[in-house]
């Protein structure tokens, strides 16, 4: 899995996670479904949601701002879907699914009798196509998250000739199967089928030049359908006739764009529309005023300090030691973040699957800190004179001030183990990210988000070393900050079992515990505000999905 | 009734015959100078402010730490669940961005930024003079090389020959003690780089200065009489150069200030959490306007440290001036 560090880049993309009315469970995935849906009562109900920026298409896969992403989430689906208000993959359009030994070759059973929104049948080369389609970039598009999450486009190779996509090959043994053969093992890839981005669409209708346009057909198979996108940017869903799950609760969505954050707050409270995300920090304090209602969705992200151990001392476990019971999470997240974020325990948010809490919560101790540091000062024979602390330059969406939090970190480290910390924030794209990566920096403060919700996509993309942010060798080629730890991701990445890749991640985790790579400091919640008097909504880490939503009598 | 002793004669006599020399004369001229008065009694004050406030007014309740603590480690507590607070009794200057006491801090930030001011302008004034006045007595290929060399540095910016070598030599050097205080590298950095490139002028001064002196008479005499070149430089033509050589002394203790203030508001200066004046200022830009307290205080105790300098160094030039108009 390829992932940009940091690079706050995709936001959590919004899927749903449709409720099943089918009883046909994949017997590797057991998972609890609702199973008391309250039935639609008579009456159009209309919720209207307010949006920051329009959506850029509503070709789900080539969708990348948020806005594209959380519209096509309800109206496309795809071969799996998220649990709701979590991140497992659970069956959507695949009603099962099965994987070989060696993580090669994955066969999907498609649900029977699901039609498009535009009554086209689901088939299993349908759904091919859409493979086909992502592959060849045909029609041409970017196909941002393909690229990011698969690795590359049919016909791609890297310098030793590996070809860069995940999957090798589609194949319809019949109707109902697809079977995709992969280049490499990859055991979050129904993760990654849930990101909206993968969602299954009507071949039909993207062979159409125009598809994803205001204009286009939707055609999806997903539980709305787009009624019509205005040139106000007002789009505008209704239900699905054609959807095979349990029909969503309102009627009618309608997403509406107000670009001006006071604007937008503003509808809300004269409940003009019902629900907005982008929610400014200082409006939090509105929270209760003007009947609404402020709503978090759990964390997709992890701020940490990273320490690169191709730099001395910072190879020696006790003064990282010394550094992680020098700083004070409780107090950074209190004093940096407008309330929206919790201390960080693991490299991981509990919100997502995989997690294992430490034995122990690292937190400032002093003692602790100058004894490890005392051990440290002892293992280095040329122990250097200060340290390069890189802070992010800019606010990103997991660190909304890294000057402050970067000033209290480095008078942390400097007055509790008397290293001086030098920070450096230079311009980043063209040279904190640089380099960071090129394991320049001896500390840096980062955050990462794990665009799929599964386990590896937080934890190998920064611990098996495609990076040299952590490790590099003399050559400044990246390593891993732990073998054995990479490794360890690795083969979890080749092992197709739920509960067998859980445990690998708890060990993981426990040596993340007791090597410390990096010191995990928070996570940060996205916030949403709601009218008081609208109910059902999913907090989910991943995906904002408004199937369930009710209006208070 | 009151005997009142007069003075002997002889004494009489004498206080009213004996010429003033020139120091007493200089400072007989700088007390009528009421700005430079005014100067020196701020700076004072300020010196008071900086050495005895640590001891003295420096000390609090640090909850991170659990303790109360004096001193430096006062200045450096970064409660920062007490971050940006306005002024108040607790905190009488308020706090900064990260919960650290901003009274503390201007007191251990003055004790850096008046020892750069010192210091550099220290050593501008012992590179420049030595630069001038050989380039001057021995004249030549010395000369010239001592010369172009100083117009070349002249030729580029200060500003970015500062910003270039503070950032090139950043965190290079290691912590020194000085009277007891831990100094981080970046403070010897600094007083190097300013003092480095703020001797320019003083050399071409003292040049120009000597260039006339070596023509003197008293001169060719000591060097008919075989005194050694270093005693005719450090005897003869040195004292009678002082004036100069002190106003721009002082001037130059006004600019380094200045100069530290610059280059640490870019970030490049002290690294935090050693205070400076100019480094306080820096994490300031944000909350020009939520949070002035931040940027008053150090910002009003530069303004004043540098205007009784500079007032000082006004008084000096006219006090050692023998043309001065003012009489006593």
């Amino acid at each position: 899995m390829i992932a940009l560090v940091a690079c706050a880049g995709p936001p959590p993309p919004p899927t749903d996670s449709p409720p099943s009315p089918s009883a046909t469970f994949p017997a590797v995935h057991p998972t609890t479904f609702p199973t008391a849906l309250p039935t639609p009562t008579e009456g159009p109900r209309t919720f209207t949601i307010g949006l920051a920026s329009a959506p850029g298409t509503l070709d789900p896969a080539n969708a990348v701002d948020q806005a594209a992403l959380l519209i096509t989430r309800h109206l496309y689906e795809g071969l799996t879907a998220y649990e709701p208000g979590a991140t497992r993959p659970i069956p959507a359009l695949a009603e099962a699914w099965e994987a070989s030994a060696d993580g090669l070759i994955w066969t999907f059973h498609l649900r029977p009798n699901v039609r498009f929104s535009d009554g086209a049948p689901l088939t299993a080369q349908a759904a091919a196509r859409n493979f086909d389609r992502w592959l060849s970039r045909e029609p041409s598009g970017a196909y941002t998250f393909w690229r990011l999450m698969f690795g590359g486009f049919a016909g791609e190779a890297d310098e030793d000739g590996a070809p860069l996509s995940l999957v090798a090959k589609v194949e319809t043994p019949d109707d109902r199967t697809l079977v995709l053969a992969l280049n490499r093992p990859e055991a979050s890839l129904p993760s990654t089928l849930a990101m909206p981005s993968f969602a299954l669409v009507n071949p039909a209708a993207f062979a159409d030049g125009n598809f994803g346009a205001p204009t286009a057909n939707s055609a999806g198979a997903g539980p709305f359908s787009l009624y019509s996108w205005t040139s106000e940017n007002i789009i505008h869903l209704v239900r699905n006739p054609n959807y095979w799950g349990v029909p969503p609760q309102p009627d009618e969505l309608v997403f509406k764009v107000i670009p001006d954050d006071t604007q937008r707050l503003l509808a809300l409270q004269v409940g003009e529309i019902e629900g907005v995300s982008h929610l400014n920090p200082k409006d939090y304090a509105a929270d209760g005023q003007h009947d609404t209602r402020v709503e978090f969705d759990p964390p997709l992200n992890v701020l940490y300090l990273g320490f690169n151990q191709a730099h001395a001392p910072w190879n020696i476990l006790d003064c990282r030691l010394a550094v992680a019971y020098a700083l004070d999470k409780g107090r950074y997240v209190q004093a940096f973040f407008p309330g929206d974020a919790q201390a960080a325990l693991a490299m991981q948010p509990p919100s997502v699957w995989g997690y294992a809490a430490p034995p122990a919560d690292r937190s400032r101790d002093l003692a602790r800190a100058a004894e490890h540091w005392e051990a440290c000062r002892a293992a280095v024979e040329f122990f250097p004179k200060s340290a390069t602390l890189y802070v992010p330059p800019i606010p990103r969406s997991y660190l909304p001030d890294p000057a402050g939090l970067g000033l209290a970190i480095q008078n942390d480290i400097s007055t509790t183990l008397g290293l001086d910390v030098l920070v450096a924030a230079p311009d980043w794209q063209t040279a904190w990210l640089p380099d960071v990566h090129a394991g320049r920096a001896d500390l840096f403060l980062l955050g990462w988000t794990g665009v799929n919700g599964d386990p590896d996509s937080f934890l190998c993309p920064l611990f098996c070393g495609a990076e040299g942010a952590f490790n590099s060798d003399e050559l400044g080629q990246p390593l891993p900050p732990d073998a054995e730890l990479a490794q360890l991701l690795l083969s979890a990445r080749a092992v197709t079992d739920p509960a067998e890749r859980e445990a690998l991640y708890a060990q993981a985790h426990a040596r993340i515990f007791d090597l410390v790579p990096a010191i995990p400091l928070a996570h940060r919640q996205t916030a949403w505000a709601f009218r008081a008097n609208v109910n059902g909504n999913v907090p989910s880490p991943i995906e904002n999905v408004f199937l369930r939503l009710t209006l208070e009598p | 009734m009151t005997t009142v002793a007069l003075p002997s004669t002889a004494e009489a006599v004498q206080a009213i015959v004996a010429p003033l020399s020139p120091g007493e004369l200089a400072w007989r001229r700088f007390r009528k100078h009421r700005m430079a008065m005014a100067g020196l009694v701020t700076l004072v004050l300020l010196s008071l402010y900086v050495s005895l406030g640590g001891p003295l007014l420096s000390q609090g309740y640090c909850t991170p730490i659990g303790r109360t603590v004096r001193g430096e480690a006062w200045a450096n507590c970064n409660d920062t669940s007490l971050k940006l607070q306005p002024p108040s009794a607790q905190h009488v200057f308020g706090t900064d961005v990260i919960g650290r006491d901003i009274f503390a801090r201007t007191i251990y930030g003055g004790q850096i930024s008046l020892l750069i001011g010192g210091a550099a302008a220290l050593m501008a004034v012992i590179v420049g003079t030595l630069a001038g006045v050989v380039a001057a007595y021995y004249g030549g290929w010395v000369d010239s090389l001592l010369m172009r060399f100083t117009e070349a540095m002249l030729n580029i910016p200060t500003l970015f020959l500062l910003i270039v070598t503070a950032k090139f030599f950043g965190g290079r050097l290691p912590s020194v003690n000085f009277f007891g205080r831990e100094l981080t590298g970046s403070v010897l950095v600094i007083i190097l780089i300013i003092g480095g490139t703020s001797w320019m002028y003083l050399a071409r001064l003292v040049r120009a200065n000597v260039l006339s002196l070596r023509e003197m008479d008293y001169v060719l005499a000591a060097q008919a009489l075989g005194v050694s070149n270093t005693r005719i430089i450090f005897a003869h033509l040195l004292p009678n150069t002082l004036a100069p050589i002190i106003v721009s002394t002082t001037l130059g203790v006004a600019n380094a200030i200045l100069s530290e203030a610059y280059v640490s508001f870019l970030g490049l200066g002290v690294q935090p959490p050693t205070a400076s004046w100019g480094n306080m200022l820096e994490s300031s830009y944000k909350y020009l306007e939520t949070a002035p307290w931040l940027w008053f205080f150090p910002g009003t105790l530069v303004l004043l440290t540098v205007l009784s300098v500079n007032f000082v160094g006004d008084g000096l030039r006219d006090a050692f001036d023998p043309h001065s108009s003012r009489h006593l």
